[in-house]
């Protein structure tokens, strides 16, 4: 650069960039098992889920007949889903210096069992799961839903 | 007078049929303790009420109108119903934790010894795990300062696991400062329990 103090502002931004804190990263949880058909519907792609498969927030997995899916989050919410599930990862925020985070969960239809982790235990609305009609405010901890398929 | 009579006996049939459909469950949700027996609370709110549980099997169910109900379901019920999700559930972290020797960035030699029962744990999972990497400090300076330092502390583990041939290809570094000791202490205490990074194998 030709100025020094464009260069000088470069640099100052640059550092308090750095400075601000952990980078928000896309990967807020791990796919740790599964059995027969589970995919990971993102950007309007199906993604056939493997075992060690990162998730990012907005994912929604979906499993297929007779099928599951055990899932950890970087805050140390666990999920398992069984057969005929979709589960939207809608909201997922978390710094894992403070431990404050946001997680909305929406299940739209099938059969989802909960430990909720780090976020839960930040505040009473930090962590909640919506299904078809109704709003879960989740203070903790093991907790199973079940939605009906509309039709 | 008989097909009025029977007319009348069919529509009100009708009538408790459709009323029973329509209080089926569309969505159940149910709170359960934990294995050591840890139980929480969860606030069920449908638009109108809040329906509130916070002991072991308590339920909520939804009827095909939106409304929630406290409603009962046994474990055998519960069971059955979440059986295959039940079945998928991943196991909770395993923890380890590495001290230094007193003002140096090296490891104790017990931590040696941690650091081979953490690989191990890595090749049980297959690699397939997430390794968190937490740095810990003292009370002992600024806040922020703390926050700084520990990170690098988490960093440098994870440079060095990874030189060491880490398999987990999801490997995160944390800094948590002085926000959870071991030991507590005041504030500007220097306390080298303190001084640590405990890493999550999830």
């Amino acid at each position: 650069m030709k100025h020094p103090v464009a260069l000088f502002l470069t640099i100052c931004f640059l550092v308090l960039s750095a400075a601000a804190g952990p980078a928000v990263s896309a990967e807020i949880g791990q796919i740790k098992n599964l059995s027969n058909s589970v995919h990971i519907l993102r950007n309007n792609k199906k993604i056939p889920a493997v075992a060690g498969e990162l998730l990012h927030r907005s994912d929604t997995v979906l499993t297929g007949e007779n099928s599951k899916v055990g899932i950890t989050f970087i805050d140390n919410s666990r999920f398992s889903l069984g057969a005929d599930s979709q589960v939207e990862l809608s909201r997922f925020k978390f710094n894992p210096t403070t431990q404050e985070g946001q997680f909305l969960t929406t299940v739209k239809k099938g059969t989802l069992v909960v430990v909720s982790g780090k976020i839960a235990k930040f505040s009473p609305d930090a962590m909640k799961v919506r299904t078809r009609t109704s709003m879960i405010s989740v203070r903790g901890t093991k907790f199973m839903v079940k939605v009906t398929d509309s039709d | 007078m008989r097909p009025l009579k029977i007319c009348i006996s069919l529509c009100v049939g009708l009538l408790l049929f459709t009323s029973i459909s329509c209080s089926t469950k569309q969505e159940l949700i149910v709170l359960v303790s934990e294995d050591d027996g840890t139980i929480g609370v969860l606030a069920v709110d449908d638009g109108e009420k809040q329906v509130v549980l916070d002991q072991h099997l308590s339920a909520a169910g939804i009827d095909s109108r939106g409304r929630a109900q406290k409603t009962e379901v046994s474990k055998q019920e519960l069971e059955e119903t979440f059986a295959l999700a039940l079945s998928a559930q991943p196991d909770p972290p395993t923890a380890f934790r590495l001290k230094f020797k007193s003002d140096s960035t090296q490891l104790s030699p017990e931590s040696e010894g941690v650091l081979v029962l953490l690989f191990a744990e890595v090749d049980k999972r297959g690699g397939i795990c997430e390794v968190e990497i937490t740095g810990h400090t003292d009370r002992f300076g600024p806040l922020e300062y703390n926050d700084t330092l520990s990170l690098k502390r988490a960093e440098a583990i994870k440079k060095m696991l990874i030189q060491r041939g880490l398999k987990s290809t999801f490997v995160r570094a944390v800094g948590r400062g002085e926000r959870e000791p071991l030991v507590e202490t005041e504030d500007g205490v220097r306390e080298p329990d303190n001084r640590r990074v405990e890493i999550l194998i999830r």
